[in-house]
């Protein structure tokens, strides 16, 4: 009996010394293997009275149970330590840069980005988005607008010539055309924006000659003038995402409207930055009117009867009033800071519902 | 046009402040664009009187003085000589701000002067904004209310009102126009215009041929006044001039200038004694000189309306007088043209010529035809007060009466165009008060517009004219449905347009929009067709034709870029390139480049330049929003000149060539001065869309394999020229069910290889959907892969 005890306190000692995974084992090995010391103890039971082996088994297991409790504490501190070290050694400096693969550097033009702002809002208001060439000939720019040759309305326009002289090709001076080619091509009613590339002859601090416009059309029997105040009313408070917004509208002139109004928003100019929605100086930001007859039988348009109104307006300037670019010329400059600061992330929503 | 507001005065009796006047004005249409606001621009200057005068203890040349502003005394400093006991001032008071917007604009602040407190500045005319400069402090004259704004005190041709005139109102092209446009809506008294009826006294006899009485000139009208003298304009003029930007010449020609803007009716004065002759009004012929007022010679086209002596044409009609028949201070016979010439051609020769000027601006917009006699008068009235003389009769050759145009315009019209009933009582006043005859039925009007509205023709006209009267404010906003929604806001090619778009930024290539221009230089540098598309009227031979690709406009960015910012650059643009001037000769494109490095420096990858694979992977992924794999795509080495080469090419689909890539050559980007290896591509969307087809919105359902799956790795040795894009679709078409993918993982040429061939190695993976492969029927496919890859392209497996 006596030796047991010593077996035991002399095992536990040794378990609780061991320094490394093996020589845990070689310990297991010693007591517990085929040749190890109980092994050979359990050999010497068979001659034992009943009563003795009973004892000596209780006494055994008691053993057995301890030693491998022990083992295992042993084990699981020991593999602990193993890993703490290891991991001790692969420390970095944290503080070193990312490896970036910079996708979120590179940006939609915000020209873009505006564009599919505007889709999405005349979208939800029932508009379907239509195209037109970027050349055009005199007629669907001009003539079918109401805008007869010598017209004074001409010369507002700056316009690009292509092709032979008095050909009449031109690069579009404003999305209007469109009107003419929806009128043509589609059935009435009909309720189409056409936002592209517009192009005048022209270029200062506020004039490029090359930039951007969004025409609206919307016809039917019965269309008036306080739906078209409805209808912009609604798209500005949208699009600049402010209700407190207040559209003044003003007579104004185009041909191929009448009535005609240009459109103004409240705004307060502070130190150059214009505040939308609040003071009382005006802002222009589009043309509109009442889609004039000559327009609808210039187009070929055979129903009698029909109203309609129709909008243009400038998408820079849009861009600029919402966004805050200061100078309209940098749009085309390419400047790739300039894009990466006024861009947009392709993770950024043009979709008003998530405003 | 720009009018004092004395002017208007003239017409139009109101009382209210010139800001609230401008807003009327723009609310009818008349845009104002600027105007002088005196309680604006002095506020915090008043109107003052100076009390007493002491000398300053600490300076010789100050003085001390009590000013009385009305409420209480106060001290100022003042330097000026001219200061008196009881001179009334304008005093500038804590607060205002001298010379707003100039570079040497201040405000005034109490400060010390010489240790003494000064609570303000007495102001000198050109402190003021009065004029130019001034020697000491404005003596304002007793009339004026102490206390008062100092605006006040200004006399009304002083403050001016800038309109922008849109080009259908030529009617407001005249300070009376804009009087009665005021009035009709409901703003003050018009005080009516009145013409004169001045008995000749002798007989004007005159040898005048008008040689386009039904054409371009139906009425020409003259009267010659004898004995006059041209002097000076009154200060009156002079004053009324200078703030309304009209140029001060001599008493003649400021007389048509006058009634011009007063009036809208252009007149011409010419010195009698100068015409040599019978005077002609005929169109020029091409090569005719003409010698104008404005000291330049012009050279003429065909069909531009002139006025001619025996000698010499005499005037460029309606545009722009002759310098040799001009009137000047010693002209003693002054003859006074009024005509109506043809709107159209006016506007011909003066865009043909380049000439702007205030009689050509009314002519082409259209004057009242009925104003020819009446202008005459009115000269003849002024010129006989200011310059004396003897008129004689007018003389006419032509007599231009226009039809009036009858419009028809139902009551109910107006509610439907406008969305609000206006009452029809209304609806007449205001016709009336614009000049138009109306006759009313019971539902519905019949108008005649006056002479002076030739922009109204149809009722569309009348329901305008009647809503900026009422006022646009006024009409509510009413809310509507789109009636015919078709269901879809978008087509394919929007859809893919914006696919592409986002998948090109998340894949860190930033979207430039470039002119639709481009540079001739470059055009021909990289455009295969010899054909440019040249614009006629460019605005700089950097933007003289259109682009027939995206690459040049983006290889200049690169270029900008480069100097100032990154060598590592990746951008694209989509967007219409042009084939032809034709509308619709353009096409939708997209291009990529990439130049310089991957990755910026930095501690965890090596540098690597961007290559000829990095851009066909950015292109593979332009295919998957078209729903292609890379598999469907094939290449030939057929490219654009602009590349390198060998490492270059055309896309295809089946044998259609749909867009290029490739390395730029070498010699290009020297062009552009592009020290970086740079690749690109282009993709032909507009080609594009002929394959593609819209996907149906409920997905296909998906099988995935359960059964383990196994690889085999094969190597062989190949001609160079074969494509390895070959190899892959034969080895797919072997089994097109079990193997599932072909990878290469090596390609090498070197050493070990014969010349003029490659290793190339390949990774096939093997699994079937339904059941664990056993091992010879892997070895069977792999066996059949190396023989026919060994058949096709006679390559032996290493």
């Amino acid at each position: 009996m006596d030796n047991y005890d010593k077996l035991i306190q002399s095992a536990m000692v040794e378990v609780d010394s061991s320094t490394s995974l093996d020589q845990l084992e070689n310990i297991r090995i010693k007591y517990f293997g085929k040749n190890g010391i109980i092994n050979q103890e359990l050999k010497l039971i068979s001659k034992l009275s009943d009563e003795e082996k009973r004892l000596k088994g209780t006494e055994l297991n008691k053993f057995k149970s301890s030693f491998f409790t022990a083992v295992e504490i042993k084990k699981s501190q020991l593999k602990a330590f193993q890993i703490n070290k290891k991991l001790s050694e692969e420390s970095v400096d944290i503080s070193l840069p990312a490896r970036e693969t910079e996708f979120t550097e590179s940006k939609l033009h915000p020209i873009t980005f505006t564009i599919n702002e505007i889709i999405s809002i005349l979208g939800s208001m029932g508009l379907t988005y239509e195209e037109g060439p970027d050349v055009e000939d005199d007629f669907h720019n001009f003539t079918a607008l109401n805008i007869p040759k010598n017209h004074p309305a001409r010369q507002m326009h700056d316009t690009f010539y292509l092709g032979e002289k008095d050909e009449g090709i031109v690069l579009r001076t404003h999305t209007s055309p469109v009107q003419i080619r929806c009128l043509r091509n589609k059935t009435i009613p009909l309720g189409v924006f056409a936002p592209g590339r517009t192009y005048r002859c022209d270029s200062d601090i506020t004039h490029t000659p090359m930039f951007h416009q969004v025409e609206g059309l919307v016809v039917d029997k019965e269309i008036s003038f306080a739906n078209l105040k409805w209808f912009l009313e609604k798209f500005c408070k949208t699009f600049f995402n402010n209700d407190d917004l207040v559209l003044r509208f003003r007579p104004s002139y185009f041909p191929f409207t009448e009535p005609s109004a240009e459109v103004d928003i409240n705004c307060r100019i502070e130190s150059g930055k214009v505040h939308l929605g609040q003071g009382d100086q005006w802002m222009e930001i589009l043309g509109c009117g009442m889609v004039h007859p000559n327009v609808f039988k210039m187009s070929g348009v055979k129903e009698k009867n029909l109203k309609g109104f129709a909008f243009g307006m400038g998408i820079e300037r849009l861009a600029m009033l919402k966004y805050g670019m200061p100078d309209l010329r940098n749009f085309f400059e390419s400047d790739l800071r300039w894009l990466k600061h006024y861009g947009f992330s392709f993770f950024e929503t043009s979709d008003l519902s998530w405003r | 046009m720009k009018f004092t507001l004395g002017w208007l005065r003239d017409y139009l009796e109101f009382d209210l402040p010139v800001s609230e006047l401008c807003e009327r004005l723009t609310s009818i249409g008349l845009e104002v664009e600027d105007f002088f606001d005196p309680q604006k621009k002095y506020k915090n200057f008043v109107i003052a009187q100076i009390k007493e005068i002491n000398s300053h203890p600490n300076a010789d040349k100050l003085k001390l003085c009590k000013v009385f502003d009305g409420k209480k005394e106060l001290e100022i400093v003042c330097g000026a000589s001219n200061v008196k006991k009881n001179m009334f001032v304008a005093l500038a008071k804590e607060g205002a701000i001298i010379k707003p917007g100039e570079k040497n604009q201040f405000q005034i602040q109490k400060n010390k002067i010489r240790g003494i407190e000064s609570n303000g500045m007495l102001c000198s005319e050109e402190e003021l904004g009065l004029s130019e400069s001034s020697d000491g402090i404005m003596e304002l004259d007793g009339s004026c209310n102490l206390g008062e704004n100092f605006g006040n005190y200004l006399n009304e041709e002083e403050l001016f009102i800038d309109i922008s005139l849109t080009p259908n109102r030529a009617d407001c092209a005249s300070v009376y126009g804009i009087a009665r446009d005021l009035n009709a809506s409901g703003l003050g008294k018009l005080k009516q215009k009145i013409i004169p009826n001045i008995k000749p006294d002798f007989e004007t006899k005159l040898d005048l041929e008008n040689r386009l009485k039904d054409s371009g000139c139906p009425q020409f009208s003259v009267r010659l006044i004898k004995d006059v003298e041209n002097i000076n304009s009154s200060n009156f003029i002079v004053k009324r001039f200078k703030n309304s930007d009209l140029k001060v010449i001599s008493a003649l020609v400021d007389t048509t200038n006058f009634i011009n803007i007063d009036y809208c009716r252009p007149l011409h004065v010419f010195d009698y004694d100068k015409i040599e002759g019978k005077i002609v009004i005929r169109y020029s012929k091409k090569g005719e000189k003409f010698f104008g007022l404005d000291d330049c010679e012009y050279t003429l086209d065909d069909g531009m309306i002139v006025i001619c002596d025996d000698k010499k044409i005499i005037s460029l009609a309606g545009v722009l007088g002759g310098k040799e028949t001009a009137c000047d201070e010693k002209t003693k016979n002054v003859l006074i043209e009024s005509a109506f010439f043809n709107p159209d051609d006016i506007a011909f020769a003066g865009r043909k010529l380049n000439i702007i000027s205030d009689a050509r601006y009314r002519f082409e917009r259209g004057i009242d035809p009925d104003s020819v006699i009446p202008g005459l008068e009115l000269a003849t009235e002024m010129i006989l007060k200011t310059c004396g003389g003897k008129s004689g009769t007018i003389v006419s050759d032509g007599i231009f009466k226009r039809e009036p145009n009858r419009i028809n315009v139902d009551i109910i019209n107006f509610a439907e165009v406008l969305g609000i009933s206006i009452d029809k009582k209304f609806i007449i006043e205001k016709l009336k008060m614009l000049g138009c005859s109306v006759e009313s039925k019971n539902h519905s009007l019949v108008v005649l517009p006056p002479t002076w509205r030739s922009d109204i023709k149809i009722k569309e006209d009348l329901i305008e004219e009647i809503a900026r009267l009422y006022g646009y404010e006024k009409i509510p906003s009413k809310e509507m449905e789109i009636s015919k929604n078709l269901g879809r806001t978008t087509n394919e090619i929007q859809k893919i347009r914006k696919k592409i778009r986002t998948l090109l930024v998340s894949r860190n290539i930033t979207e430039i929009i470039s002119w639709s221009f481009a540079n001739e230089k470059i055009e021909k540098l990289l455009s295969a067709k010899s054909d440019i598309i040249k614009i006629q009227n460019p605005i700089s031979t950097e933007l003289s034709c259109l682009r027939s690709n995206l690459v040049g406009n983006l290889l200049t960015v690169i270029k900008n870029n480069t100097k100032k910012y990154s060598k590592n650059i990746s951008i694209f643009e989509l967007g219409p390139i042009f084939t032809g001037c034709k509308p619709g000769e353009q096409k939708d494109f997209v291009s990529v480049i990439r130049s310089g490095n991957s990755y910026q420096k930095n501690w965890l990858e090596k540098n690597k330049s961007f290559d000829l694979f990095d851009i066909k992977a950015d292109f593979n992924a332009v295919f998957k929003v078209f729903g292609f794999n890379s598999s469907q795509i094939s290449f030939s080495k057929q490219s654009k000149d602009f590349y390198h080469p060998g490492k270059s090419g055309s896309i295809l689909i089946g044998k259609e060539s749909i867009g290029f890539f490739g390395e730029i050559h070498p010699e290009v980007l020297d062009f552009f001065s592009i020290k970086e290896k740079t690749v690109a591509f282009e993709i032909n969307l507009t080609k594009m869309m002929n394959y593609h087809k819209p996907k149906n919105i409920s997905k296909k359902e998906i099988k995935v394999s359960q059964y383990q799956s196994s690889s085999r790795d094969f190597s062989f040795e190949i001609k160079q020229e074969i494509f390895a894009s070959d190899l892959i679709s034969t080895i797919r078409k072997i089994d097109k069910e079990l193997i599932k993918e072909v990878l290469v993982f090596d390609n090498y040429d070197g050493d070990n290889i014969k010349s003029g061939y490659r290793a190339i190695a390949l990774s096939v993976t093997i699994q079937s959907d339904h059941k664990t492969l056993k091992d010879d029927e892997i070895n069977d496919i792999s066996e059949k892969i190396v023989n026919q890859i060994n058949i096709k392209f006679d390559a032996k497996q290493r």
